[in-house]
């Protein structure tokens, strides 16, 4: 099913909560159009470099690495985004001279801002995608979304991060005194004296230093979030929205898919992670005669305590069905063994590609 | 657990989907079984504690306000506060300013931990922190660090040296790691104990959550296995279904053995629940059973 969503695309997102198994998704997703002759990237952010240990790899720098598998007919490359180093060769790019550029990468503010600051990461995502998109060496970059409690931290933090960095705020700082304080409107000239009390006047020369360093590349900034937004909105991009089937994970996965529709961005699917199931036909009765009254009992308790579980779930799933219409919804079950290595990701792609021609391939361990 | 709940602040961290906020509340029920008022403390305008729906005293930091209760304490004029909060260059530069979000955020609930603390609300005697998932938990931890940092001198800097000193301080501050008996939880959980340990930071103990019963003996397993050809299929199935509980707790024991032998600090465990949604009576299960296990 999966391979359909994506036939003409050239960027997935996989977005979700938190603890939802989007960084299984995105390689998985990866793995699978690999495996069908895509030249496929996943790209990840997870400090935690569980990409990295999936995909059997060491280590996963800020370059895409090939990964070394059997069986594909296409190419799966991977890499994990190092936020800082992105933006650090962003400033680089941007900068007219080295003495602009020298001036912004020493700064605090923006050695802070720059690094594991909330929002940096998700921004630099993004303009990792534009870039390695603008290049064109891929058929497909699947994008796994930073970590967070929730799915529209994704779509909020750049855009607070462009503001702090566009050029409204930094007039107030550019502009020379008098100007500067006529734009603090009402609340006027006090709002500077208040702030030096209330913060401390280093952090504000800082401010200000930064943004004069800054001025210059504002527009190259805002030019590429132009770009980043018409790329999130293309035909060619495929939104794909990872949960668990906890009815929490699903109803914030609901609301992301609204914002989606909402801001004109193209939502695909749905994925539901680690459902559980039991076959409806099970039953221990009869049991005791063949296993002995103990374990027939425990048989008896475990079914009865799964099929709870599996009850639960397909309540949420069809809840979910029913709000998503004729969106695709696509289940992997809760497996088995552990995903942590490329076998497990490619059971994981067998469930989302389900049965198909490059179904053989995906399974051959 | 007298230990734990003799501290100011717990702040409780993890991965996201662990667990955080069950533990959180469970904690915060132990804390009154034992007399002790605790604050179950949630940030980020989430509001999952209430969605448990258990008695608890409760409160949600946002950072927005926090923002506007700070100025004021820094003011020290509610009117100056909110005129400086409304002004639009003022709200640009904050909403921005690296980490101050996350500063402002983990000054109110050090506020809230303090005994002669400024924030209106009923008093308590520990603060239960459920903190966002590891990186942003992280970013709060690190906030008045930061600070001490990037404002050299000034009120903030003083401030946000003694809020780092707080978190510090093992007197004060006590950082429960939540886990799951999964390959990645374990391996973020030894990551975070390195990252606090850099950061001069200490992990108290860690809580694995959902650890599924031993049900069923190596015995029992095999003899399913060799039961499961010579019976219809109904019986097979569920036969099947008793495996794969039984092959899932195995695996969670390795990676639980695992934990135990990596991590430096003490690690307890909860039970897994086959309950697809956990209500109040779940919660309170856990906390008899943290209050046994801690």
């Amino acid at each position: 099913v999966i391979e359909q969503l994506l036939a003409r695309k050239e960027v997935c997102i996989c977005a979700g909560s938190g603890g939802v198994g989007k960084t299984t998704s995105s390689a998985a997703i990866a793995l699978g159009m690999a495996a069908r002759g895509r030249k496929v990237a996943v790209l990840t952010i997870d400090p935690a470099r569980r990409l990295a240990d999936s995909l059997g790899l060491p280590e996963l720098g800020n370059e895409e690495r090939r990964v070394a598998t059997d069986g594909l007919r296409g190419e799966l490359w991977a890499m994990m985004l190092d936020a800082k180093r992105t933006f650090d060769d962003l400033i680089e790019w941007h900068a007219p001279n080295e003495r602009t550029r020298d001036a912004v990468l020493a700064n605090p503010v923006y050695r802070e801002l720059s690094s594991a600051v909330a929002g940096s990461q998700e921004y630099m995502a993004m303009e990792k995608l534009l870039e390695l998109h603008h290049e064109g060496r891929y058929d497909l970059l699947v994008l796994d979304t930073p970590p967070s409690a929730s799915a529209f931290d994704f779509l909020d933090a750049p855009g607070k991060l462009s503001a702090f960095i566009d050029s409204r705020s930094l007039q107030l700082f550019t502009a020379p005194g008098r100007l500067g304080l006529r734009l603090f409107g009402r609340g006027g000239g006090v709002v500077f004296s208040v702030m030096r009390r209330a913060t401390g006047i280093d952090l504000l020369e800082d401010l200000s230093e930064f943004f004069r360093s800054f001025g210059d590349m504002s527009r190259g900034f805002r030019e590429r979030a132009e770009r980043v937004q018409t790329l999130l909105a293309s035909p060619r991009t495929a939104f794909v929205l990872v949960t668990s089937p906890r009815r929490r994970a699903i109803g914030e996965a609901m609301a992301f898919h609204h914002r989606l529709l909402d801001a004109g961005l193209p939502f695909s699917g749905v994925v539901v992670n680690r459902v559980h199931t039991v076959a409806r036909h099970a039953t221990a009765e009869g049991l005791a005669g063949r296993a002995g009254p103990e374990l027939a009992r425990k048989v008896a308790d475990s079914l009865l305590d799964n099929r709870r579980l599996a009850d639960g779930d397909h309540a949420n799933l069809e809840a979910l069905k029913r709000q998503l219409g004729r969106k695709p919804m696509i289940e992997v079950p809760e497996l088995d063994g552990e995903v942590h290595d490329l076998e497990g990701l490619r059971r994981v792609a067998g469930h989302l590609f389900g049965a198909g021609p490059g179904d053989a391939v995906v399974s051959r361990a | 657990v007298g230990d734990l709940l003799d501290k100011r602040l717990v702040v409780v961290m993890g991965k996201g989907g662990v667990g955080r906020t069950t533990v959180a509340a469970a904690l915060g029920l132990v804390a009154l079984r034992r007399g002790r008022r605790a604050l179950v403390c949630e940030v980020g305008g989430q509001a999952r504690l209430a969605e448990i729906g258990i008695d608890l005293a409760t409160i949600s930091v946002e950072p927005e306000s926090a923002k506007l209760e700070w100025l004021e304490g820094q003011l020290r004029s509610r009117r100056l506060a909110r005129l400086l909060g409304r002004n639009r260059v003022f709200e640009l530069l904050t909403a921005a300013a690296p980490g101050l979000a996350e500063l402002v955020t983990i000054g109110k609930v050090w506020d809230l931990a303090q005994l002669g603390r400024r924030s209106r609300g009923a008093n308590h005697d520990v603060v239960i922190l459920d903190a966002p998932a590891t990186g942003q938990g992280l970013a709060l931890l690190d906030a008045p660090a930061t600070y001490v940092k990037v404002a050299r001198a000034g009120p903030v800097h003083s401030q946000a040296s003694r809020i780092a000193r707080f978190l510090r301080d093992r007197g004060t501050t006590a950082i429960l790691g939540v886990a799951l008996p999964e390959e990645m939880p374990v391996n973020e959980t030894l990551d975070l104990e390195g990252r606090l340990d850099e950061r001069g930071l200490h992990l108290h103990a860690v809580i694995v959550n959902g650890v599924y019963p031993d049900r069923f003996t190596a015995q029992e397993a095999n003899r399913i296995t060799d039961l499961n050809g010579r019976l219809p299929p109904g019986a097979r199935a569920a036969l099947a279904t008793a495996l794969t509980e039984h092959r899932r707790a195995r695996t969670q024991r390795s990676q639980l053995r695992r934990l135990r032998r990596k991590v430096d600090t003490r690690v307890s465990t909860l039970p897994f629940l086959f309950e697809p949604e956990l209500g109040p009576a779940d919660v309170q299960l856990l906390s008899r059973r943290l209050e046994a296990a801690l």
